[in-house]
């Protein structure tokens, strides 16, 4: 293969990258879903509720 | 959804049995999906899909040889990227309307997604560009330059809704931001079309590198999968928003019934001890101007404090006196 360093350096950069800030986000999801009661959180719910994530106005 | 049907709120046995974390069953399976597309597209982009080589005109090999595997990934953050700026600029645009925080919130998502993703384009871009163009970097290039300051844009939006301000004031201005950005993205798409002899881009990919059967397959691959990853990412990430603006409120409403608290607490004890200073006043026949004093005291804190102080002295001399008359 020619340019390997490139294209590994390019994929790990591409898969790595989106990889590591999924999981910041899910820290970060887990951390503030302690301090905010659960019937704020609307998107966990039973089957019955819709699962959009729709938030709502304040 | 529920208070959006008019139905009553979920019962709060469920809601304790909630878990605390930001996925659903739809993200799950997306997140499934996605990491399936990500097998699939590494096979297809290393195994299956041949080096972009061709016979040049003195019949030597010309192309970008196993370069063009980079495009897999450069291609699809760049237009997932200009997908979430235009997210950004759509909620933004709606907030502004309807002062809906549903869509600040989407707003907000889909800037800092497109900052990752434009920032994933960047980067590939520079390391693909080294073996072709052979630079990483050319400030005479308009396209690298307009997509450096269309993420620098983003990255300002992103800093402005960091700063400590009213949440209505700080989601006005950012989504004035995220309006006035976008406008950078038909730039950056035509830049190579105004300023032709300022870009070492080619025109079109898909037409400059006359890439097709499984370099093409694979090419929209690489389109679905990023798409699936956007999508997974701009849930997760909306619901991180919408939780962080909750404890927001929640840690302001926590701070206000503290206060409250405290605040009847105060008048609690100085309604009692005006109520005893009024008591021992009658005793003395001055009983009008110490209850005044301790009223004055009611007022404020520092200055109630202040005031029960020189009402209880006042009170203590006034019946000492009394008692040596």
């Amino acid at each position: 293969m020619t340019h390997a360093a490139y294209v590994a350096a390019a994929w790990a950069i591409g898969v790595v990258g989106p990889a590591a800030y999924a999981v910041v986000v899910l820290l970060r999801g887990r951390r503030l879903s302690r301090s905010v009661p659960a019937s704020r959180r609307r998107w966990l719910t039973t089957g019955d509720e819709g699962d959009d994530g729709r938030a709502g106005g304040r | 959804m529920r208070s959006l049907l008019g139905l009553p709120a979920r019962p709060a046995s469920k809601a304790a049995e909630a878990p605390g974390h930001t996925g659903s069953r739809s993200t799950k399976l997306l997140g499934l999906a996605l990491l399936a597309g990500v097998v699939a597209l590494c096979l297809f982009a290393f195994v299956f899909s041949p080096p972009d080589s061709r016979t040049g005109p003195e019949g030597t090999p010309i192309g970008q040889f196993d370069a063009v595997r980079i495009m897999y990934v450069h291609v699809p953050s760049a237009v997932w990227g200009y997908v979430g700026f235009g997210i950004c600029a759509l909620g933004s645009a709606v907030y502004l309307l309807k002062r809906s925080a549903w869509w600040d919130r989407l707003a907000h998502a889909g800037a800092e997604i497109g900052v990752v993703f434009c920032g994933i384009s960047i980067l590939t871009g520079m390391i693909w560009g080294r073996p072709v163009w052979g630079t990483w970097w050319d400030w005479g290039d308009v396209r690298l330059v307009t997509t450096l300051m269309l993420s620098l844009v983003y990255l300002g939006y992103l800093a402005v809704r960091s700063l400590a301000a009213a949440p209505a004031a700080r989601e006005s201005r950012s989504a004035v931001l995220g309006i006035v950005g976008v406008v950078l993205i038909p730039i950056v798409n035509r830049s190579v079309d105004w300023w032709e002899d300022r870009t070492l881009h080619q025109k079109s990919t898909l037409e400059e590198l006359r890439i097709e059967d499984l370099t093409l397959f694979t090419l929209v691959l690489g389109f679905l999968v990023g798409g699936l990853a956007f999508a997974w990412l701009l849930i997760h990430r909306f619901r991180v928003a919408w939780l962080d603006a909750e404890a927001e409120n929640s840690e302001m409403l926590a701070a206000i019934e503290e206060r409250r608290s405290e605040a009847s607490t105060l008048n609690g004890t100085v309604a009692q001890e005006v109520a005893g200073t009024a008591t021992e006043a009658e005793g003395t026949g001055t009983g009008a101007e110490g209850a005044g004093t301790g009223a004055e005291g009611a007022g404020t804190g520092a200055t109630g404090a202040t005031g029960r102080e020189g009402t209880g002295a006042t009170g203590r001399e006034r019946q000492m006196e009394a008692s040596r008359r």
